[in-house]
């Protein structure tokens, strides 16, 4: 038992802080201590990481694993925490909200995640996931007199509950074939449940649709553009890229760790999905003119190449996986450069002739969205490039025809982005920003990871080498 | 010197930093750094040239580093035959259009570090040997570019930007495809160029065919080969007067340099299965541009469809597919970049001036403007190919190497050459003699153009009375490609 707390020090630490902040938030404190207390509670978090026992497999009779993949995403959670909370330090909030609460949500739904990807047990994985969506629709509608962002909470609801549901239903005809919860008794009896094929079929596509829904893929995608365009940015951005990553994490761990579930027609399926999605997302980018529509839409076709390189199987693992890592740290430089460069409007007018007031932030915005767009030598280029190769590799041509038709749609509309900032003329009307230290330590951070992991993906990938062995 | 290519490579970058850390105000010593920068990076190509082994045809001053072991892209870089021309060509072209940038006067500094940018990715492409590496480089030059023409351009820039960006993407992806392909599918897997030279050879015909049509086509867009060629008139219409010398001088050569580099040695079976097609391609090309720019009423456009018409011999040279040919083809791109350099150039003198580019604006200006009509007579005449000036060497050759593989289509190009002299000598009509069409004189053209002028006319005589001063550096590296094709 001793060993199974010890584990969980960093969870203990963040709802420990989660709760202080949200007393200090309920007596008045000004919001920069509650900045500060949020910023040292993730930091303490993430290193108490170090001081996890590495020699134990699994704690809590087997709720939570620890094994190399679920430690590096407990890392990579809580970098995504502290990423969030520093653009939400450096934003500036359109309208007062109890900062308190904001951040005991926040810390708390990165509690849900870091539980999520450690999780060994069925259940554990939808309890998490489920206490991640009911944080996720508190911080949709966090503006709560916005008619769009109470608009966005209750979408997000609606399908989110849905989709809950359906894995709710999916987990537990697992439950009635093999008679129990546990991810590794499971993968023991499935061997012996040949007859079950189609049960467990359907048991595997309920399931997926809880992962899908958090990772966007279509068709369980439908809520991202008006709940991206509802919520605060650093929620946005937190969305796109927190909850994202841990529903391809799920998808990694369930799908293939326990290779639960996966044959032949998994890649069938797989792919039309990937592709869907693909096509779905820059589509629906290619004409807005909402940046934050743009990006959400653009996120949407992300999580299809993500999942293209999933539908390779264990071959494309390792490549969709560099992608979650790269897109993690573009996706959130763009969220968070437009968010302060455009002052919290979303609309692309807001970004015109931007180069000439703000060169520094037009270029660094430019660095993201082209790699995004998948620009050598940046860091999107690498993460398209070996997803590229797992597919050519397993001898999908027309998949890797399409993955490439669609970068190239994207590249316009990226680069409409790119225009506007370069191209245009300034507004007449100057607007005004707040140059925070915590908006340049993200956007450094950030911006430095795409370069750096552009010009030297080695790291990256041997890091990623060691975690697939 | 081990890392010649590398600083060739970089240095060009380094001086783009260097001006990135220039306050902008200081615009007479951001300009003074990017054209220092210039004049060392064509002075180590000079030493690189004089290094240069002639008598070999292998890859020289080769560096090989691992870059991503596990996939096993490295960073290679050598230079041959092949590239040594075209990388003088973009150090010479790149000093010259840094010098003429008097025109350039809105946000001096981000021009000069995007240009750097560029130079970096011209030369990185002529020397990568790595199909990844290549590949990048191909592309460092699209973003540039895009912005060089769409910020610095004429009246339509943002469209003819657009246009650049998204042909030459589409053909670069489809190029990605086929590069990602050929690592799969020769054994060992390997994106090493030299590597692949001999044993993609050995792949099966169909492969062979698909593979050579997905890299012709990108390299057809850069070239560009007719029907792919739209892009091109827009682009440089609308380029500032540098970005257009760089644009014909260097970029149309990219597309050419990977034909020969890539489409020749890979896939001699496809090369030889679609030879004809691409001879009826050149022939199209330069009848179809001589065509297309005789009915132009812009200068900058007609010397644009010139451009199409003179990639037609390179194609030609191409699918005659022996030293003849290839020589010549070779030889043209080297040619068509010295002088069509130096006609947009001209072309840029005079548009300073009238701010027009309408031919009716122009005439009788050999009285008014001696000095220019010297210059612009000589790069004509070079540019249809009289003998004794560089063009015609280059063309004869491509003509010469067609006619023993396919007489017919040499018969047919003689045609077009004949519409190429008819061209330029209108030119010289139209602009030249004839009656002054405008009542302002002009200055004739000052010292500062002039010397920009100078280089290029020596090369264009020395080539074109002395053709082995650049035969002798390439003929070793294609006799190996005949050998292998």
């Amino acid at each position: 038992m001793n060993s199974s707390i010890s584990f969980i020090v960093p969870e203990i630490i963040l709802c420990t802080g989660a709760t202080a902040l949200l007393i200090a938030g309920a007596i008045g404190s000004r919001r920069r201590l509650l900045n500060i207390i949020a910023v040292m509670t993730v930091a303490i978090s993430f290193f108490s990481m170090f001081a996890v026992p590495g020699n134990i497999h699994s704690v809590f009779s087997g709720m939570l694993i620890n094994d190399a993949f679920s430690y590096v995403l407990r890392v990579f959670v809580l970098v995504v925490a502290m990423l969030s909370v520093l653009m939400s330090i450096g934003y500036t909030w359109p309208q007062e909200e109890d900062a308190g609460e904001y951040y005991f949500f926040i810390l708390l739904a990165t509690v849900s995640m870091m539980f999520a990807v450690s999780a060994g047990n069925m259940i554990m994985i939808y309890l998490s996931i489920e206490a991640l969506s009911i944080i996720s629709y508190i911080l949709a509608c966090y503006f709560k007199k916005d008619v769009l962002s109470t608009e966005a909470g209750v979408k997000y609801f609606l399908f989110g509950t849905l989709s809950t549901g359906l894995m709710l239903y999916g987990i537990s005809l697992v439950y009635g074939l093999t008679g129990t919860l546990d991810l590794e008794k499971i993968l023991i009896q499935l061997k012996v449940l040949e007859g079950y094929a189609p049960v467990l079929g359907l048991a595997a596509i309920l399931i997926f649709a809880g992962f899908a829904f958090k990772a966007s893929i279509v068709p369980f995608h439908v809520w991202v553009a008006d709940v991206y365009n509802g919520a605060p940015w650093p929620v946005a951005a937190f969305f796109s890229i927190g909850p994202k990553a841990v529903g391809f994490a799920l998808l990694i761990k369930v799908f293939f760790g326990y290779s639960l579930f996966l044959s032949s027609i998994w890649t069938g399926i797989a792919v039309i999905l990937a592709v869907a999605t693909m096509f779905v997302g820059n589509l629906s980018a290619f004409h807005q003119d909402n940046v934050k529509r743009l990006l959400a839409f653009s996120s949407v076709a992300q999580a299809g190449y993500i999942f293209a390189g999933l539908a390779m199987g264990l071959s494309g693992l390792k490549a969709a996986f560099f992608y979650i890592i790269i897109y993690t740290f573009m996706n959130m430089g763009a969220f968070a450069c437009v968010s302060y460069l455009a002052s919290d409007l979303s609309d692309i007018k807001a970004l015109r002739g931007i180069s000439r007031t703000s060169p520094a932030g037009a270029f660094i915005l430019s660095v993201f969205l082209l790699s995004l767009a998948g620009l050598p030598p940046l860091a999107g280029f690498w993460a398209k490039f070996f997803i590229l190769c797992s597919i050519i590799d397993a001898r999908h041509y027309f998949l890797a025809g399409i993955l490439v038709f669609n970068s190239c749609v994207a590249f316009f509309y990226y680069l409409k982005i790119v225009r506007t900032m370069y191209f245009d003329e300034p507004l007449s009307t100057v607007v005004s920003r707040k140059t925070s230290y915590s908006t340049l330590i993200v956007l450094a951070s950030c911006c430095l990871m795409v370069i750096e992991a552009g010009i030297f993906p080695r790291i990256l990938l041997d890091f990623l080498g060691l975690l697939f062995h | 010197m081990p890392n010649l290519l590398t600083i060739i490579i970089f240095f060009p970058l380094l001086g783009g930093l260097l001006i990135s850390l220039i306050p902008r105000r200081n615009e007479s010593i951001i300009r003074l750094t990017a054209v220092l920068f210039n004049v060392m990076t064509l002075g180590v190509v000079g030493v690189l040239c004089t290094l240069f082994d002639r008598t070999s045809s292998a890859v020289q001053f080769l560096e090989s580093v691992p870059w991503i072991p596990d996939i096993g892209i490295n960073y290679i870089v050598g230079v041959d035959g092949i590239s040594l021309g075209l990388v003088f060509l973009t150090a010479l072209l790149g000093l010259l259009a840094a010098l003429a940038t008097t025109s350039i006067t809105k946000s001096v500094k981000e021009y000069f570090i995007l240009y750097q940018i560029l130079m970096t990715g011209m030369l990185g492409t002529f020397l990568a040997l790595d199909l990844v590496l290549f590949y990048i480089f191909w592309e460092t030059v699209l973003i540039p570019m895009f912005f060089l023409i769409g910020i610095w351009g004429g009246q339509r820039r943002e469209y003819a930007a657009w246009k650049f960006f998204f042909y030459t993407l589409a053909g670069s992806f489809v190029m990605l495809l086929a590069i990602i392909a050929i690592y799969f599918l020769v054994t060992p897997h390997t994106f090493n160029m030299l590597e692949i030279t001999s044993l993609a050879p050995h792949l099966n015909n169909n492969f062979q065919c698909v593979l050579f049509l997905m890299f012709f086509l990108s390299f057809a867009v850069k070239i560009p080969v007719f029907p792919f060629h739209t892009w091109l008139p827009d682009a440089h219409v609308e380029a500032p007067t540098p970005v257009s010398v760089i644009l014909a001088g260097v970029l149309l050569k990219m597309g050419a340099y990977g034909l020969l580099r890539i489409c020749v040695p890979y896939f001699p079976y496809a090369l030889d299965y679609f030879a004809f097609s691409l001879g009826v391609l050149g022939a199209v090309n330069l009848i179809y541009g001589a065509c297309a720019a005789f009915v132009q009423t812009d200068f900058k456009k007609m010397i644009a469809y010139s451009s199409v018409s003179h990639m037609g011999f390179v194609l030609l040279g191409v699918a005659a597919m022996n030293s003849t040919g290839l020589n010549g083809s070779l030889l043209e791109m080297f040619n068509h970049g010295i002088i069509t350099g130096g006609m947009f150039l001209l072309v840029g003198v005079l548009y300073d001036r009238a701010h027009t580019r309408e031919m009716t604006a122009f005439g009788g200006l050999s009285s008014t403007m001696p000095r220019y009509a010297f210059f612009l007579t000589i790069m004509a005449l070079a540019s249809f190919g009289l003998p004794g000036l560089s063009g015609f060497v280059g063309e004869f050759l491509s003509i010469a190497g067609i006619y023993f593989t396919f007489p017919w289509l040499a018969a047919l190009s003689s045609i077009g050459l004949i519409m190429v002299v008819a061209l330029f000598l209108t030119i010289i009509r139209k602009v030249l003699w004839g009656r002054p069409q405008s009542a302002v004189h002009w200055p004739d053209m000052g010292f500062d153009e002039m010397i920009l002028l100078c280089p290029l006319v020596l090369i264009t005589l020395g080539v074109g009375f002395y053709p082995e001063i650049i035969l002798q550096f390439q003929r070793q590296a294609i006799n190996l490609l005949v050998r292998m094709s």
